[in-house]
C-alpha cells in the first residue's frame, strides 16, 4: 500500500518531469534559432560571433564581440525583426491554445474572432479611404505617419472581437455559436475590405495586398516593446487562470459545478486572444496558421495541463514564426519571402503529419 | 449536515419544469429520483447546482445555508456533480482527470493534500492501476468510475449523480451503484441521483421520489413502490412482485393490456 503511494507520486512526478523537460527542450530550441536568425544575412556572421553578440547585448560586459558596423546592422536591423518574430509567434501561440481551450473547440484560432479580416478591413480603410479612427487629423496625416494604418487595424480589429465576445456573454450563447459569430464576422468585413478594393487605385491596392501578406521587417523597435507589453500582460493573467482552463476542458455544467464562473472566464479569454492577435497583425500584417498549429504542437508534446501548454504553447509559435522567417529571409536571398506564406508551407505538412500519426486521438 | 430542497418550482420560459418540489436528503442516505423523460429530473439536479435559478423556493445545505448565496468556490467544496453523459476530453490521464476535481481548493497548483486525496478516491474505486491511462482509453465501466471518482476528489457532501448507470452492462450498473451506496454511508455524504432503472433505484436507495411533470408524485421508502403507482408515473401496465427480501420488483406487462395506456389519436 505504502509502497503503491509512493510508486505513484513518483509517477506524477514524472510526469511533470517529462512536462518541465519538454519546456526546456523548446526553450533551447527558441534559443538556438534566434542565434541562427540574427547571424544569417546579407552581411552574415558565425553561429559562434551571433551568439557572443547576443550574450553581450544582454549583458555588456567588455568590448563588443564584433566590428561596430556590423554590430549596428544587427542591432538596428536584424534584432528587431527577430524579437517581433518571437514575440509575434508567442502572442498567436498562446492565442490559439486559450481560444481552443475557451471555446473547447480544436479549430479555433485566433482568425476564428475575426481578427484578420477586421484588420485587414481597417488596414484598407486608412489605406484607399484615407479615413477612420485618426482619418480626422486629414489626409496629409495618414499617409506620412504609418502608424495611421497600424492603429486602425488594431482599432477595428478589437471593435470586432468585442462584439463576438459580448455575443458569448449573452445569457445561452455556446462555444459554438461564438465561432459561428465570428465566422460571420469575417465575411462581413472581408466583403467590406473587398468593395474597399473596387474603389481603389491601383497603387492603393498592391500597398494594402503587401500590407496583407504580413512582413516581420516592417516592425520597428516601438512596435517590438508594444507587443512584449501586451504579451507579458495577457501572458501573465493567463497563467494565473490556468486551473479554470483546465476545468474548461470539462463540459461547462461540470466547469460551473466545480466553482468556475464560466461565463467570465470565455469572455476575459476572448478580450485577452484579441489582444493578443490585434496587436502584432496591425504593426506586421497578416500571419495565418502559427496561433492553430502552435497549440496542436505543444499539446503533443506537453499535454492538456495548461500550466504547461500556455508557455509550450508561446514557445512552440516563437520558434515556428522565427524558423519561418529565418527560411524565408534565405532561401531566395537577397529576395525576402513573404512569411505567411512559408508559415503555411512548412506547417501544413507537419500539422497533417501529425494528425496522420495521432489520429481520432488528436485532440 | 442535509440538503433540502424546499418549495422549489421553475421555468423554462413559461413552461413549468418543477412545482414546490420539497424533499430532503440527510448525510449518508441514497435518494433515486424516478420518473418519465421530460419529468424534471435532471432540471432539479441542476437547479440544486444552482446552474438553474428557481424562480421559487430554495435549496439549502444545513448547517451551511442556501445554495443561491454561496461563492462558486464555497458550493463547489460542498456539491459535486456528474452529469448523463460526458465526454472524455483532451489529452489527459485519469490523474490528472482526477485532480481536476480539487480545483475548488487549488490556486495555482496541486499539493501534496490533493495529491493524497486522488491517490485516496482512485483506490476506493479500484482505479489505481489506471491513474496513468488516458481517459479517452478507457471503457464505459471505467469512465463512469473516473467521474465518480473526481466528484469524490472533491471532498463533497452531497452528490447530485445524473443516471450513473447510463450506457453500462449488468455488471457496472451493479458496481457502480455498490460503489455509490457504500461510499456515501462511509464518506456521509448525501446522494441524490437521477435514475431510469425503476429496479435498481429500488434495490440502492434509502428513499425514492417519483417526479411526474415537475411534481412529486410519491416519497418514500423503495419498499412502498406499488403496481400503481409505476403505471400511473409511466404510462404502463406493470406488475410487482417481490423477492426474498419482499423488495418490489417491477415487470412490464407485454402484450394487449399495454394499449391502454397508450394514447393515440381516435
Amino acid at each position: 500500500m505504502s509502497g503503491g503511494r509512493g510508486r505513484r507520486e513518483g509517477a506524477y512526478a514524472s510526469l511533470t518531469r517529462r512536462r518541465v523537460a519538454a519546456l526546456t527542450g523548446l526553450a533551447t530550441l527558441l534559443t538556438l534559432l534566434t542565434i541562427t536568425s540574427l547571424s544569417v544575412g546579407t552581411a552574415s556572421l558565425t553561429f559562434a560571433s551571433a551568439a557572443r553578440l547576443l550574450a553581450h547585448l544582454i549583458l555588456p560586459v567588455g568590448a563588443p564581440p564584433v566590428p561596430q558596423d556590423l554590430m549596428r546592422i544587427v542591432v538596428e536591423l536584424r534584432l528587431p525583426r527577430v524579437l517581433m518574430g518571437v514575440v509575434t509567434g508567442a502572442c498567436f501561440g498562446v492565442a490559439g491554445t486559450l481560444l481552443q481551450s475557451a471555446l473547447r473547440n480544436p479549430l479555433a484560432s485566433p482568425y476564428t474572432v475575426g481578427v484578420s479580416a477586421s484588420a485587414a478591413f481597417g488596414a484598407a480603410l486608412a489605406i484607399i479611404l484615407g479615413a477612420g479612427v485618426v482619418g480626422w487629423f486629414g489626409e496629409y496625416f495618414i499617409y506620412t505617419n504609418p502608424y495611421a494604418v497600424v492603429a486602425n487595424a488594431f482599432v477595428f480589429s478589437v471593435l470586432c472581437a468585442a462584439m463576438v465576445s459580448a455575443l458569448a456573454l449573452i445569457k445561452g450563447a455556446t462555444p459554438g455559436v461564438t465561432i459561428l459569430a465570428g465566422i460571420s464576422m469575417t465575411y462581413l468585413f472581408s466583403a467590406a475590405t473587398s468593395l474597399l478594393q473596387y474603389f481603389g487605385t491601383s497603387q492603393q491596392i498592391a500597398a494594402l495586398v503587401f500590407w496583407m501578406f504580413g512582413d516581420l521587417g516592417k516592425a520597428g523597435w516601438l512596435d517590438v516593446e508594444a507587443t512584449v507589453a501586451v504579451f507579458a500582460a495577457c501572458f501573465t493573467v493567463a497563467m494565473l487562470m490556468s486551473m479554470n482552463y483546465n476545468a474548461l476542458m470539462l463540459e461547462d455544467d461540470v466547469a460551473h459545478s466545480l466553482g468556475v464562473n464560466v461565463k467570465r472566464v470565455r469572455a476575459a479569454t476572448l478580450a485577452m486572444a484579441s489582444l493578443l492577435t490585434a496587436t502584432p497583425v496591425a504593426f506586421v500584417g497578416v500571419i495565418g496558421f502559427i496561433g492553430l498549429l502552435a497549440p496542436h504542437i505543444a499539446r503533443f508534446l506537453v499535454g492538456a495541463d495548461h500550466r504547461y501548454l500556455i508557455p509550450a504553447s508561446a514557445l512552440t509559435g516563437a520558434s515556428l514564426l522565427l524558423g519561418a522567417d529565418t527560411l524565408a529571409r534565405t532561401v531566395l536571398s537577397p529576395l525576402i519571402l513573404p512569411v505567411g506564406v512559408l508559415t503555411a508551407f512548412m506547417g501544413v505538412p507537419l500539422f497533417l503529419h501529425l494528425l496522420l500519426r495521432r489520429g481520432a486521438r488528436f485532440w | 449536515m442535509t440538503l433540502r430542497i424546499c418549495g422549489v418550482t421553475f421555468r423554462y420560459g413559461s413552461v413549468e419544469a418543477l412545482r414546490d418540489v420539497t424533499l430532503e436528503v440527510r448525510e449518508g442516505e441514497v435518494v433515486s429520483i424516478i420518473g418519465p423523460n421530460g419529468a424534471g429530473k435532471t432540471t432539479l439536479l441542476k437547479c440544486v447546482l444552482n446552474l438553474l435559478k428557481p424562480v421559487k423556493g430554495a435549496v439549502l445545505i444545513d448547517p451551511h445555508g442556501d445554495v443561491a448565496k454561496m461563492r462558486g468556490v464555497e458550493r463547489a467544496k460542498l456539491i459535486a456533480y456528474t452529469p448523463q453523459v460526458e465526454a472524455p476530453a483532451a489529452p489527459l490521464t485519469v490523474l490528472e482527470f482526477v485532480l481536476l476535481g480539487r480545483k475548488p481548493y487549488v490556486s495555482r497548483t496541486y499539493g501534496k493534500e490533493d495529491l493524497r486525496v486522488a491517490e485516496e478516491v482512485l483506490e476506493e474505486l479500484g482505479l489505481r492501476d489506471l491513474a496513468l491511462r488516458r481517459v479517452s482509453e478507457l471503457s464505459g465501466g471505467e469512465w463512469r468510475k473516473a467521474l465518480i471518482a473526481r466528484a469524490l476528489a472533491q471532498r463533497p457532501k452531497v452528490l447530485l449523480l445524473d443516471e450513473p448507470t447510463n450506457h453500462l452492462d449488468l455488471k457496472h450498473q451493479v458496481s457502480v451503484l455498490e460503489l455509490i451506496r457504500g461510499l456515501s454511508r462511509a464518506k456521509e455524504v448525501a446522494t441524490l441521483m437521477a435514475m431510469h432503472d425503476v429496479n435498481l433505484a429500488i434495490r440502492y436507495s434509502d428513499k425514492i421520489i417519483a417526479l411526474k411533470k415537475g411534481t412529486i408524485t410519491y416519497c418514500g421508502n423503495p419498499n412502498g413502490v406499488t403496481a400503481d403507482l409505476i403505471e400511473e408515473l409511466y404510462e404502463v401496465s406493470v406488475e410487482v412482485i417481490r423477492d426474498g427480501n419482499g423488495t418490489p420488483v417491477i415487470i412490464p406487462r407485454t402484450g394487449a393490456k399495454q394499449t391502454c395506456f397508450q394514447r393515440r389519436p381516435s
